[in-house]
This record gives structure tokens, sequence and C-alpha cells, in this order.
């Protein structure tokens, strides 16, 4: 790494020694990364017996048995039930924040009228509250209107995204207001300008608005866990960490546990692989602006 | 109008679930309600039950230890990686960078449970290390369990934000302290990190914001398991259990407290952090 080796690029032994020496490292790092989802896989293929006496190898007889319990019987109908609640809750409260973003977003970058500086601002000062504050009102108030155990509880809630507005605004003031002012002349009235133009500009921000909350929505733990206690609406990751055959949630079966994790894991990581770029600028995007 | 139209719906629904329940709740740290009889205001008593309470002081001093303890590995090893990912002796740079992002993919449950199998008696850390630590149950491991499954899933997230960083560190730069003779650190010390100060500073916040609220990964990593609400016994339970636990017995007040008080942190966190990367700065 000396001055000399990064200015000329020739292959020097100090180069060689110092491209291998990172190269191991990093995949030394990229084994570590990767091996817990070997773990979990190859949990998924054993059978109880192998999982406690060899919890972190090879599986030597492996066979799908967890994942066909997972989806028979009582076990299966319980499971059905929890995905098809999770996907029941996260595509609304996606869509519904997307939305929010970004006709708030739309409206805070292209217009100016009276209060919009001091709503922006109480919004954005709104973000050092963290929302934990809220669940014990919140409990309150849904027990006393019938919310608890329902899928609206679990929809509605936290679709005002302060982080989700402010990603849309910033993207939408970056579109030429000319065009704006063109479809004016056209007789665009706002709502038209906003669903034929802005909308279909704005998309990349959109996509990835929807990815990341679709991603924080489906793997949301603390607060189903609090407002659901019904199996009936409880969503896969309240049912994940107690699956068992028997139901009482005293014993919980590991193997299944982990097929489970391979089954919820899927998904993400498709989603992940295809829109890469998109989640990982999402996670960076307050990172150079500080 | 229009623009009111615009924002309208957000504002319904920031009002509704987050604004007035906010205030509500701030009103509620200051009295004593358990949810159907009438509500007694008892001023500060809530905070001082909480203050003096043991098993809320040794619920903070968890958190701070899920904070500060892997504050350096997360944050310090992200920075390392991200240099090196960066630098010029690697190639396939983006195909590394999937690599140490993808814990972060696995969700905070199912790492969790995952860990357990790991951590347990005869899984892969104990056999590695030829130990025979039971760190799902011995009150002295199970803290550090708990630190080694949030530096694995978190290094990543650190990683492609220091990545992001350093992306705007300008190569000319970096190309004029080696035509003067600035051996790697010496760039990485006088060039990158004066560089990345707004990165780190991000990095950190967002770090102290994230551990006040932890909550998944410790109660579903140790314990007993089976789906407790609160799994993680009182010597290793989060700040956050309180909040869930004074829910779940009908001490609305408390534990409206104590999410206050865990606003109070993030503030004052959150304040001191700018406040010291700005004296540096200057």
């Amino acid at each position: 790494m000396s001055a000399v080796a990064v200015r000329a690029r020739t292959w020097n032994p100090r180069r060689v020694a110092g491209v291998s020496v990172v190269n191991a490292f990093l995949l030394g790092i990229g084994v570590l990364a990767i091996y817990p989802y070997l773990v979990m896989l190859f949990g998924g293929l054993k059978s109880a017996g192998e999982l406690s006496t060899n919890p972190s190898g090879v599986p030597h007889q492996p066979n799908f048995s967890n994942f066909t319990t997972l989806f028979t019987g009582t076990t299966g109908s319980f499971m059905r039930r929890a995905l098809l609640n999770t996907f029941i809750v996260t595509i609304p409260f996606t869509i519904l924040t997307v939305v929010l973003s970004a006709m708030a977003g739309y409206a805070f970058a292209k217009y100016r009228f009276r209060g919009r500086n001091l709503i922006f601002a109480l919004l954005i000062a709104s973000m050092l509250v963290p929302p934990e504050v809220n669940i014990p009102t919140l409990y309150v108030i849904f027990a006393h209107v019938n919310w608890l155990n329902t899928y609206q509880v679990q929809i509605l809630p936290g679709t005002a995204s302060v982080l989700g507005m402010f990603m849309a605004r910033q993207y939408m003031q970056s579109i030429p207001d000319e065009v704006l002012e063109a479809a004016s002349v056209d007789g665009a009235g706002h709502w038209r300008k906003f669903w034929r133009f802005i909308l279909p500009m704005s998309a990349p921000v959109l996509g990835a608005i929807a990815v990341l909350t679709f991603v924080l929505k489906f793997t949301d733990y603390l607060w189903p866990l609090v407002m659901v206690s019904n199996p009936k609406y409880e969503p896969i990751m309240v049912a994940l960490p107690s699956l068992s055959t028997s139901q009482t949630g005293f014993i919980v079966e590991y193997e299944l546990v982990l097929a489970g994790c391979v089954v919820v894991t899927l998904p993400l990581l498709l989603l992940f692989l295809r829109f890469q770029d998109t989640l990982i600028r999402g996670v960076s995007a307050g990172a150079v602006r500080g | 109008m229009a623009p009111y139209l615009f924002i309208s719906p957000f504002i319904f629904s920031f009002l509704i679930f987050f604004a007035v329940p906010s205030a509500l709740s701030l009103a509620l740290s200051f009295a004593r309600y358990n949810g159907y009889t009438a509500i007694h205001w008892v001023g500060l008593q809530n905070y001082r039950a909480l203050i003096s309470d043991p098993e809320f002081r040794q619920a903070l001093r968890n958190t701070l230890f899920y904070w500060l303890v892997p504050l350096v590995p997360l944050l310090g090893g992200a920075l390392l990686l991200a240099v090196i990912v960066r630098s010029k002796l690697v190639k396939w740079s983006g195909f590394y960078r999937t690599l140490i992002f993808v814990p972060q993919v696995m969700a905070p449950v199912a790492a969790a449970l995952v860990w357990r199998v790991m951590l347990s008696n005869n899984g892969i850390v104990n056999s590695v290390f030829h130990l025979h630590t039971s760190w799902l149950v011995d009150p002295s491991a199970m803290k550090w369990g708990v630190v080694l499954l949030l530096v694995w899933r978190g290094l990543g997230w650190y990683f492609v934000v220091f990545i992001a960083g350093l992306s705007s560190v300008p190569e000319e730069l970096l190309e004029a302290a080696s035509v003067d003779g600035a051996r790697a650190w010496q760039r990485l010390r006088y060039v990158i990190l004066p560089l990345l100060r707004p990165t780190i500073v991000f990095a950190i916040v967002i770090d102290t914001i994230a551990s006040l609220q932890l909550f998944t990964e410790p109660n579903l990593l140790i314990g007993n398991g089976g789906g407790n609400l609160t799994g993680a016994p009182p010597s290793a339970a989060p700040v956050m259990n309180q909040v869930i636990v004074n829910v779940t017995s009908g001490e609305y007040g408390l534990a409206a407290a104590v999410g206050w008080l865990l606003f109070i942190a993030i503030g004052i966190f959150s304040l001191i952090q700018f406040r010291l990367f700005r004296q540096a700065r200057q």
C-alpha cells in the first residue's frame, strides 16, 4: 500500500502480496457473514436429534421433513395464517406510506404556502422522539376503541413516515419547474400534474421508499408483539420464535424454527439481490449529507 | 388550497398516530392510570420511582452496555473494511460490498434465533474456541452473546454508510497526498478521516438511537426462549423491556415515563455528539 505501489500499478511482488493478503482477509470476513445463513439452512434440513448433536455442520441425513411439517396439519394452518397476515399488513402499509410520502413531499417541494417551513421543521424535529414513547398511550387508546388484535392497528399507525416524506421532497425538488409550468399551460390541474408528471418522474425515489418500508414492516417485531396477541392476526415474525407442533409454546422445536427462518429469509434475500442498489442507497442516504 | 390538500393525509396520520399520542404520553407520564379507573396526577412520582428502582437501573446499565461495547468494533471495523474495499488493492469491490452487507438482510428475529443455535452449549462459537460457556443462560456471558449478534448483523450497515461517505472524498486529493509522499496511514489520518467527520457523526447518532431502542435481539437471543413477551432476564434486559413490562401490567403512567426518559437520553447524547464533533472541527 505504499505510495509507489499506488501510482505505478505494475505487478511487483509487494503489490501481489498486498492484494493476496487483503483479498484473503475480505474473504474471511465474507465467510463470517455467510456462515449463519448456512447454520439456518443446514439446521432446517436436520432432524431434532441431529440438530442437538451436530448444530454447526453439514447435515448427515438432509431431509425436507421440517418444511413439510411447517406447511401441513395444524402447524401448517398456523404458519400459512401468519404468513398471510404479514402480507395483508405489509402491502397496504407500504402503499399507504409511499402515497402519503409522495403527496406531502410534492407539496413541500413544489408549492409555497403559509406555514410550510414551520410545518416542515416540526416534522423533521419530531424524528428525535422515539416512536416507542407512544406505545403506552396508543395501547390504551386502541384498547378503548377495540383495535387491539386487528389488522388496522398494524396497517395505519406509522404510515406518516417523516423520513419517506423527506426523501420524496429532496428528489422532487430536483425536477425542473418548467416541466410543471408546461403542464399548466396545457391545462393540467394540480392533481393531474402530480399524477401524470411528478409520480412517474419520481419513480426511483418512490421505489426506494417502497422497498425500505416493505422490509422494515415485514421484519417488525415489537409493534405486533404488543398490539396483537390473537394468532388469527399475528404476523410471521411474532409466530416464528414459538413454532412447535404442540402449539403450546412451552417446547420450542428449533429444527422447525430454523426451517421457518429459511422461509421468511428467502423473500428478503430475493428482494435484496433484485433491489440491492436501491436498498443500499436508501441506507446511506443520510450519510453524505450528514 | 392545493398544497394543503396534498399534505393533509400525511398530517392526518401524523397527528392521530404520532403527535397527539406523544402529547398524551407526556401527560400520562405524570399520572397514575390503569386504563379504566380515573386518572391520578402524581407529578414526578413515576420518574422518581423509576430512578430509584434497581431493576430499571439495571436495565439502563444493560442498554448502555449494548450501546457502548459494540460501538468500537462496529464503527471501527466498518470504517476499516470500507477503506480496504475502496483501496486500489481490491478489484471486486461490488462483490465484497454485497457479501459484507448480507447479514443485514436477515430479519432481526431470524438472526437472533439462528445465533441461539450458534451460541448453544455445543454450538459453533464454543467448539471453535474450545469454550464451555453457557452463552444463553450464564449471567456473565449472556450480554456478550448479544454483542456478538449485534456486531455480526450491524457491521454491514455501517460499512455501507462509510462506503458512501468515502465516495465523497475526492480522488485527486488522495493522489496529491501520495505525490507529496504521504503513506497509507497518513492519508487515512490527515485526509480521509477529517473529510469523513460528518459521516462518522451520522453513524454514531444513528447507532445511539438504535441502541437505546434495542429490544428484539436480547429478548429472542437469551433467556429460556419459548416466545415470551420479554425473554431476557432482568440482569440482561434492555430499557425497552421496562416500557413493555409496564404496559402489560397496566402501569401506563410508568411505561410512558420510561419512554420519555429514553427520549431525554437520546436528546442529550445526540446533542453531546454534535457538540463534540463541532468543537473538534474548529
